[in-house]
């Protein structure tokens, strides 16, 4: 039983962790879905706000706790490297086949104050809807009127690109296969503390993206069961660990 | 009992039945009054159904008329109904809706390049939540891509009558916001100065 048991949850040690933020709020493995879906904006969620919320729900005395770590640190590094690509304008562009436009200060200026405009429109929008929330017409359906339905064509074709344009699945191959867990590069860096304290940098030094940010969860994860001090002097100075004697 | 219904009773019973809101037209259509009498029993409902002693009240949105919940009553609503409200839109859902509003209609790519990134999830978002429709096409353009314009459920999620209840784009930032703007961008370009 425990055997079918472990099957069924096999990869999905974090289907009880739920967080609530400003964007969504539900179930971690549903937030997922819908940032690989492109429902909510990788922008618009803040990794700091959840990796906080993941620690603040961590029992360490959990049979599966460094489990659910590991499913945790890949699919948050995961989520670092998709933003931190979605943020980058080279990439972007690249991917477009654009070149920057380059713009005058006079046109860069224009930009702005149009931006700085609608921004402000926004927040008019945001306390508008805020005020009228709550407002609910009569549940009543009504029956459409033969012989008054008009359908545009144009309309129509709109509506056909837009039905068929969901049934593309966005691009995923960029994020790569997950290759590394937390306890691997945990023991790494318990094994280089052993000789004393060892620096992110030369730690990481020939490790790809994914490898040096889980590296740095594995670190936390060691901080925060006391197994190892981080410092760093100033902020994105560099960053030294330190066994615990 | 002498007569039929009163032309209060009828425009009530029109717009109850109604979820969307019914204009001018439709309800002189629907129940026989001439356009005065509408507008006549239409300034009665309000003070009959004024928030303060009512659980129903009358919404002028979309460039109509509708009887809709109290806001005060809405918890109690949506326990009965078993549904929560809505989510709140994200800041760039607002952002989007923004640029539709005031400079639309205008396509994906216009909206991205007012806000500086790819806007196209928050757009599909907005399609599906009906806030946003498809309103012709860019034929101008490559692909002829299509135009995204604000629709009357934004109208009537945001309390405003028209487009006109909306302040003008122009006066939601002040010239001397602008001109900071502008300074910052000035200092910018300078080049530093050498000894």
């Amino acid at each position: 039983m425990d055997e079918t048991h472990k099957e069924k949850t096999r990869g999905r040690s974090l289907s009880d962790f739920t967080v609530e933020l400003d964007v969504y709020s539900g179930p971690y493995e549903w937030l997922l879905a819908l940032i690989l879906r492109d429902e909510v904006e990788i922008f618009e969620v803040p990794l700091r706000e959840l990796v906080a919320l993941y620690m603040g729900n961590r029992v360490p005395e959990r049979p599966n706790t460094l489990e659910r770590d590991t499913d945790f640190a890949g699919s948050a590094a995961s989520l670092v490297l998709l933003k931190s690509r979605a943020l980058s304008p080279a990439a972007e562009a690249e991917a477009d086949g654009d070149e920057e436009e380059s713009l005058s200060p006079e046109q860069l200026a224009e930009k702005l104050s149009r931006y700085l405009k609608v921004k402000r429109g926004a927040e008019t929008l945001r306390e508008r809807f805020e005020a009228n929330a709550g407002f609910y017409s009569s549940g009543q359906v009504l029956r459409s009127r033969p012989g008054r339905l008009r359908i545009k064509p144009e309309r129509l074709i709109g509506t056909a690109r837009r039905v068929f344009s969901r049934l593309t699945e966005p691009p995923v191959s960029h994020l790569g296969q997950i290759t590394v867990t937390l306890q691997d590069l945990a023991t790494l860096i318990r094994t280089s503390l052993a000789s004393g304290p060892v620096s992110y940098e030369d730690l990481t030094r020939n490790m790809d993206r994914l490898n040096s940010a889980v590296a740095f969860a594995a670190a936390l994860s060691l901080a925060s069961e006391g197994r190892l001090t981080l410092s760093q002097p100033e902020p994105l100075g560099p960053l030294t660990f330190e066994p615990v004697p | 009992m002498t007569g039929g219904p009163d032309a209060l009773s009828l425009v009530e019973a029109v717009l109850l039945v109604s979820p969307l809101p019914v204009n001018l037209q439709a309800l002189r259509s629907a129940t026989g009054l001439r356009d005065a009498e509408v507008r006549d029993t239409l300034a009665a409902l309000e003070i009959r159904y004024a928030p303060e002693t009512s659980g129903i009240v009358l919404r002028h949105v979309a460039g109509g008329y509708q009887l809709a919940t109290n806001p005060s009553c809405a918890e109690a609503v949506e326990r009965f109904r078993e549904e929560a409200r809505p989510a709140p839109l994200s800041s760039a859902a607002h952002e989007v809706l923004s640029c539709a509003l005031y400079l639309g209609p205008l396509t994906r790519g216009g909206v991205s390049a007012v806000r500086g990134v790819n806007s196209d999830a928050v757009v599909r978002n907005l399609l599906d939540r009906g806030l946003l429709a498809e309103a012709g096409v860019d034929s101008d353009s490559l692909g002829s891509p299509a135009l995204l314009a604000v629709t009357e459920d934004f109208l009537a999620a945001t309390g405003a009558a028209s487009r006109d209840d909306f302040p003008n784009l122009d006066s939601l930032v002040g010239p001397e916001e602008l001109a900071r703007v502008r300074e910052r961008l000035g200092s910018a370009e300078e080049p530093p100065e050498s000894d």
